[in-house]
């Protein structure tokens, strides 16, 4: 392996990184969220920066979850695990709401 | 009767929520009454079985939609048969009792304001059919006998 190669190689693995993060919340006002996270990042940190972005937060009675492909993310999943190579993740940020 | 205000609206958010839908094979259909539509829903965990739910809109964005299912495009929501099991969907009252429906805001007028109250910012529409299939997804316990 050349010295070039070893230099290529370390540019993808930086690359590899990190992923293109998108998060979007139907109820904003406002355009989705975007990030690039590490792969090592836990789904929490990018819930709670999303939410800071769309400006809402927990309460007592209103919880704020991630989902991806139709699954709710638990807040200690690494992003990178659910990225199967792929370089971009789409989350839908999704407000739980109490019954009556 | 519903304003051009309120049609005019749901027609520029109403392709979202149709992408949304087709990510789980679901889909949206217009009535031929303004503002009432019909989303076919599949739960992730039981793709064959289909639900069909009644939204309709008096003043979009503004207001909460009615919200039930029925056991079939324009047929009866007073059937068991045609509901999810899934918390706070309540059979005999036949309405979900969310923060999120017509019906709900009438059994709990108090959320009418703070932290339940409607929000009509962004794409209401999507966010229905999104908590909807959420449900579908995440907190469905079968279909009632």
């Amino acid at each position: 392996m050349t010295f070039e190669d070893h230099g290529r190689d370390a540019a993808e693995n930086t690359k590899l990184e990190k992923l293109k993060v998108t998060v979007s919340f139907p109820l904003a006002g406002r355009d989705s969220f975007k990030e690039r996270a590490e792969l090592s990042a836990p789904a929490e940190s990018v819930r709670l920066e999303a939410m800071g972005h769309f400006g809402v937060s927990d309460d007592a009675s209103t919880v704020y979850y991630l989902t991806f492909n139709g699954d709710r993310i638990e807040g200690l999943t690494q992003i990178g695990s659910l990225s199967h190579g792929r370089d971009s993740l789409k989350f839908i940020l999704s407000k739980e709401l109490i019954q009556g | 009767m519903t304003s051009a205000d309120t049609l005019l609206t749901l027609e520029m958010d109403q392709d979202a929520v149709v992408a949304y839908l087709d990510d789980f094979d679901g889909v949206l259909i217009l009535d031929a009454d303004p503002g009432t539509y019909w989303l076919v829903l599949h739960p992730k965990s039981a793709a064959a079985e289909t639900y069909y739910a009644r939204v309709a809109w008096q003043q979009y964005p503004d207001c909460p939609p009615s919200v039930r299912f029925h056991d079939r495009i324009h047929g009866r929501f007073d059937v068991p048969s045609a509901w999810p099991i899934v918390p706070g969907y309540r059979l005999g009252a036949w309405d979900i009792c969310k923060p999120m429906t017509a019906e709900a805001y009438v059994v709990h007028p108090e959320w009418c304001t703070g932290p339940h109250q409607w929000s009509s910012s962004g794409n209401p529409f999507l966010w229905i059919a999104q908590t909807l299939q959420d449900d579908l997804n995440h907190n469905y316990q079968g279909r009632n006998a």
